[in-house]
């Protein structure tokens, strides 16, 4: 099974998820059936943080809500510590939602408007009846200086902070509660370069202390880079490889994870002056209507007949590394594949053409 | 403010932008003292982060900024001086001759007609062409963007188009007329990874192509660097560091420059460069404090940094402000 990990029983396993979207169709449509998540598996150990990449319609954030029951399943489990989230009742669920957390993307819609700093990073606090009211204050400023904001920002109104605060803000109050698993989708996508340092940073100690389960959810490569130490990538729904970062980034064994790599811009303007075509040509494809086979083919450069008939389940290539390509070995004993990220001359990270 | 010594008669000319927001409550310096030329055919990439006045920088030229913005300066395009000309004239500039590309693709189309309509609309209005020709012509511009089949998809909406297929729509109707100038404001800011490198592909082509000088304002140094000619790198209102694009990824002078090379993540590396953490009311803060604007964040500032240093040239065609950089202190990859 693709995991954090190779020890141990995983604090949090996503087991076979599907969550389906349906529309009603009506006069002059038929009904549509969206499978958003497609049969999902991950696992995800004490401690450790499984970087989840994709693009818009990936799925990836449909599968970070699905992780704090936001979304119902059509088929699988969420597992916490064994029990599966989805059989439980409301009521018995909310005592998990304490451990099991999430950092929103849009962090203003994830607040009330009316509420101050102080009282949404106490919601949760209040909410699971943690402390008593005199202490909270206390944990509040904890919290607060945990994300390099100062407690006179308590006071504030969430919708008078910048853009940056308000999402430091979001992340204190998604460690409020003290949980184990945070989901964090795009927790700084919205952020400036310098900020966005700080917060991974935060985040990275916050995990090393309280060993922390973090499954950071982002489009950004380089981002995922620096925090997480396995990825998996996600394409149209499914996981289409999952491996330790190293060796994703060094030996990509999926073209669309590779073609992902290749696409990022890097800082070095000859390098990029020599691209002459886009990794990835047009435009991802309906989720209504996802290509037969292996749905990544039409805009694969490497496609043959295979690809456009069987579905290419994900398997393990080589220990620690999954793919669900036919040629996922081709692609490992590829020297184009070995050489992808060092120029021989300048020594300078650059992409083979 | 030594002016940047190029070819005599560049395709935009800004001098001396002093752009202030005057609203009930507060006054912002957004913009202080910036220069700069393109040339024609030449990319520029102006770089900063949220509160750099990169956007208002690039939004002061075609004079589209709020009526609480105070231009000062002088801004010379076609001849020209744009802040002199009347709105009747402005309006004949923008759209025919110089061509805008915003961040939401959605602020330059109108949701409720076809996207034919809406490029037709345009040639028509600037070039004054017939209802057949101007069709024509849509169709042409759609092909030489990539939203293909071309007469089919004139006939679409918005709602129906991807973010990147908006973009390179929008990118037709920026192109449609011509111009001599595109300016675009964080164009693939909001596209997927893959997208993005097809629409800089794009730019990059047609800018060849069509010999237009491209304004691509930018907070990621990465994006700009396959486009830009010329990078011009922007903190707290003022310019900071204008060079050649070579010169200013491999041998970045500049303090605040270095720590936004150095701030681009990889593998292990979460680079802290901890006085760079900051807020936009920070960055506020420090327009109206006396002397280098960055001072407070710069790990190399000193008794000197209380006077605000001035735009030199530290070697051929690249220019810095920074005391440290005129003493002939920093060189080479941060």
């Amino acid at each position: 099974m693709p995991s954090g990990s190779t020890d141990a029983t995983p604090l949090l396993e996503v087991r076979n998820l599907t969550v389906r979207y349906r529309s009603r169709g009506g006069i002059a449509r038929r009904h549509e059936r969206i499978d958003a998540v497609n049969d999902i598996t991950l696992h995800l150990p004490k401690g450790a943080t499984i970087g989840l990449v994709g693009e818009s319609g990936s799925g990836k954030s449909t599968l970070g809500k699905a992780i704090v029951r936001l979304e119902r399943p059509y088929g699988g489990a969420v597992l916490l510590d064994g029990i599966d989230i989805f059989t439980l009742p409301e009521r018995n669920f909310r005592p998990m939602r304490r451990r099991l957390q999430m950092i929103y993307q849009d962090s203003l819609a994830s607040m009330n408007p009316r509420f101050t700093v102080g009282e949404t990073i106490a919601e949760p606090l209040v909410v699971h009846r943690i402390g008593r009211r005199d202490q909270r204050s206390e944990r509040v400023a904890e919290l607060l200086a945990g994300v390099g904001l100062d407690s006179s920002m308590c006071d504030k109104l969430v919708v008078q902070l910048s853009g940056g605060e308000r999402q430091r803000v979001n992340i204190a109050r998604a460690l409020a509660s003290g949980p184990e698993v945070v989901i964090a989708d795009e927790p700084t996508s919205s952020l400036d370069v310098s900020l966005q340092a700080q917060v991974l940073k935060l985040l990275k100690e916050r995990q090393r202390q309280d060993e922390l389960s973090v499954l950071f959810i982002s489009h950004d490569l380089a981002v995922i880079r620096s925090v997480a130490a396995t990825v998996a990538v996600m394409y149209l729904g499914k996981l289409v490889e999952v491996a330790r970062r190293d060796d994703l980034f060094s030996m990509p064994l999926h073209p669309y994870s590779r073609a992902l790599l290749l696409a990022a811009p890097q800082p070095d303007p000859r390098a990029e002056r020599q691209r002459d075509q886009a990794p990835i040509p047009g435009e991802i494809p309906s989720p209504v209507d996802p290509p037969r086979g292996c749905r990544f083919h039409p805009r694969c450069a490497m496609a043959s007949d295979i690809c456009a008939a069987v579905e290419p389940q994900l398997r393990q290539v080589v220990p620690g590394h999954w793919s669900a390509c036919h040629f996922a070995e081709a692609l490992g004993s590829d020297p184009a594949t070995l050489s992808f990220m060092e120029d021989p001359e300048t020594g300078n990270a650059r992409p083979r053409r | 403010m030594t002016q940047p010594r190029e070819h005599d008669d560049p395709a935009l000319a800004v001098r001396d932008l002093r752009v202030r927001f005057r609203t009930g409550r507060e006054d912002v310096l957004a913009v202080k003292d910036v220069s700069f030329t393109v040339q024609p055919s030449e990319t520029l990439a102006i770089v900063g982060e949220s509160g750099s006045g990169k956007s208002a920088t690039c939004l002061a030229i075609p004079r589209l900024l709020p009526g609480t913005a105070e231009v000062r300066g002088s801004i010379r395009f076609g001849g020209r001086e744009l802040l002199e000309l009347s709105q009747r004239e402005l309006r004949h500039v923008r759209g025919k001759e110089i061509g805008l590309i915003y961040q939401d693709p959605m602020a330059a189309l109108n949701p409720v007609r076809t996207i034919g309509a809406q490029i037709s609309e345009v040639v028509r209005l600037h070039l004054k062409m017939s209802r057949r020709a101007a069709r024509e012509r849509s169709a042409e511009l759609l092909n030489a963007v990539g939203v293909t089949p071309a007469r089919r998809q004139l006939r679409a909406y918005p709602h129906e188009f991807s973010g990147g297929m908006r973009q390179r729509v929008v990118i037709a109707m920026a192109i449609a007329c011509e111009p001599k100038l595109v300016i675009a404001d964080e164009p693939t800011t909001a596209l997927d990874v893959s997208i993005q490198a097809q629409i800089l592909l794009l730019l990059r082509k047609l800018a060849s192509e069509q010999n237009i000088s491209l304004v691509f304002v930018s907070h990621d140094l990465s994006v700009v660097a396959g486009l830009a000619d010329k990078v011009a790198v922007m903190y707290a209102g003022t310019l900071v560091e204008y060079a050649s694009a070579l010169e200013l990824y491999e041998s970045p002078v500049h303090p605040y420059t270095r720590a936004l090379l150095a701030a681009i993540p990889d593998r292990d590396h979460i680079p802290i460069t901890p006085r760079l953490e900051q807020t936009t009311r920070a960055v506020n803060g420090e327009r109206s404090t006396e002397g280098c604007p960055f001072r407070r964040r710069c790990p190399s500032a000193s008794g000197q940094c209380t006077k605000i240093p001035e735009l030199t040239e530290t070697a051929a065609n690249h220019f810095v402000a920074c005391w440290r950089a005129e003493e002939g202190g920093q060189g080479g990859k941060g």
